[in-house]
């Protein structure tokens, strides 16, 4: 049972209900993965600050030049400087260069991300941090959540909650693919509903059912049942509206029963 | 004079940022930067006007010429071509980044470039402010090329006032559209996850070499993180300034009326 909570914007409180839910799943068959690498904050949320493992992924492969005479042009993306050096940020390790100059080029691999492991009690988490700037965030999911997968074989674990990052794109696609349920977290505002609406179209691509959570309900009530209305139709099931809360962003860690006490969390538990 | 708007943490107040300094200097170039989740618009209540589309160049491959070899597949960096034996190799256009390395290599010229919509861009304008966003095409997962063409369209414009409002997050897309700014504006908040990311987009912002200013939007909310916020500040010799926590900010934004942030 793979459960992967999304919503399109950032700060609508995707790690809030993930951390909330972590609290209401059997901790001895569950297994949670920060998908969003850029800014992993799960751990953080359950009060985790000491990673029990580190390793370095390499798995970022960029073009270095060697010497040579330069020439910018050849890149497709743009990636030589003048003087035939590489930005390694625009850098897609596509090898046109080293094809057309084996002399001046060579691919390496280099960090693009550490990948890091807590346990919350006995519960594991594993999470990445993405180097700064760097692409590929679709190619480090992809890895946590097969090493998430292995631990998971290894400990008996049948149930991986999935924090997403923010965004349509890669990292978040890769943290839909065979997800059994996506909990979609809509924050009721008008950029909050448009940005979840397209993160839609790719649950249904890979045929994903989701719930979904209205954030933030109180600050806006009068748009709440049309902002239902509107994610019901898309084919989502409405588990809970909670309030606008401050004190769910001071208190540290997470308090998860404020959140979990304005969503229906028994629709989960039968599912699982 | 081109400012860059980001934060790592999403939520922190980018948007909402970045516009009230737009609508502050009355003339301005507004490149919305965040493709995933476009929202500028939205808060101004700006419609848009399609002004073109980005694409990525793939390859097509002329059955009748191709001689079934395999190089190309062997050149293929991100496995978008495979080859099976005696077979015209298969194409997986997610994973194709356009690099056309096969087009390169096939020996009989049996390949040909043609370009596939990945996003469409859009503009719009409300008063002095000009806005330019883009829109990634629903199945479309690499966005980074969307980011990229929308800056050099908007860009080319040479604009005396340009502020970009970048993606939440420290990755490509953020690094893209940070590299053209003069100025960065880092928006954060003082919440453990505000500081937590706020550390990783100063690392992004270093390695790009741009001089940088904090903002800390939620002022008022926690004196022990907003100690911790003008501590980093301090470290890094950077101005901080600070907008003052208002759940009546909060309200308007639910309701669709964006009135812009008061900057101390």
């Amino acid at each position: 049972m793979i459960i992967t909570v999304v919503s399109g914007k950032g700060g609508a409180g995707k790690t809030s209900v993930a951390a909330a839910l972590a609290h209401i799943l059997p901790r001895e068959r569950t297994i949670l993965i920060d998908a969003d690498v850029d800014t992993p904050n799960l751990a953080l949320a359950l009060g985790l600050n000491t990673p029990i493992g580190r390793e370095d992924w390499v798995g970022t492969v960029v073009a270095e030049y060697v010497g040579g005479e330069p020439d910018p042009k050849i890149c497709p993306f743009g990636a030589i400087n003048e003087d035939g050096t590489v930005n390694e940020l625009l850098c897609e390790g596509c090898g046109v260069c080293v094809k057309k100059y084996p002399n001046s080029y060579r691919l390496k691999n280099i960090k693009g991300a550490e990948i890091l492991e807590y346990r919350w009690g006995n519960v594991p988490l594993i999470t990445a941090e993405l180097e700064p700037g760097r692409s590929g965030s679709g190619r480090i999911v992809t890895d946590i959540r097969t090493r998430a997968d292995r631990i998971a074989e290894e400990e008996n674990r049948d149930i991986q909650l999935i924090d997403a990052a923010a965004g349509r794109g890669c990292p978040v696609i890769a943290s839909i693919r065979g997800a059994d349920l996506a909990v979609l977290v809509v924050d009721n505002t008008p950029t909050g509903a448009s940005d979840a609406e397209a993160v839609v179209p790719a649950l249904k691509h890979f045929n994903v059912p989701f719930y979904f959570v209205v954030n933030r309900y109180d600050l806006a009530p009068e748009r709440v049942d049309e902002l239902t209305e509107k994610f019901k139709k898309a084919g989502g099931k409405h588990i809970g509206s909670v309030p606008y809360d401050s004190e769910i962003l001071e208190t540290y860690p997470l308090p998860a029963k404020r959140i979990l006490q304005h969503i229906n969390v028994e629709e989960i538990l039968q599912m699982i | 004079m081109i400012t860059a708007v980001t934060g790592g943490k999403g939520g922190t107040g980018k948007t909402s940022v970045a516009l009230s300094l737009a609508l502050s200097m009355g003339d301005a170039l507004y490149v919305d930067a965040d493709v995933e989740a476009p929202n500028a618009a939205i808060l101004l209540g700006v419609e848009m006007k399609e002004i073109g589309t980005v694409t990525k160049t793939v390859p097509k491959i002329n059955e009748d010429k191709c001689t079934k070899c395999g190089l190309c597949a062997q050149a293929c960096p991100t496995a978008a071509l495979v080859f099976i034996p005696d077979k015209v190799p298969l194409f997986f256009e997610e994973n194709c980044l356009g690099c056309m390395l096969c087009k390169e290599v096939c020996p009989v010229g049996a390949i040909e470039e043609v370009e596939e919509t990945i996003g469409t861009m859009r503009a719009g304008r409300k008063g002095g402010i000009k806005i330019y966003d883009a829109v990634a095409e629903p199945n479309v997962e690499e966005t980074a090329p969307i980011v990229s063409k929308l800056l050099e369209t908007a860009l080319s414009r040479k604009e005396e006032n340009v502020i970009i409002d970048t993606a939440a997050g420290i990755h490509c897309n953020v690094a893209r559209a940070i590299m053209p700014a003069d100025k960065v504006i880092i928006v954060t908040e003082p919440t453990p996850y505000g500081i937590h990311d706020l550390k990783k987009i100063i690392k992004l912002v270093r390695t790009l070499n741009k001089p940088f200013e904090i903002y800390a939007n939620k002022w008022g909310i926690s004196q022990k993180y907003e100690q911790m916020i003008e501590m980093i500040a301090k470290e890094e010799s950077v101005p901080l300034k600070h907008i003052p926590y208002s759940k009546d900010f909060a309200e308007h934004y639910a309701k669709g009326k964006f009135t812009p942030l008061r900057v101390i």
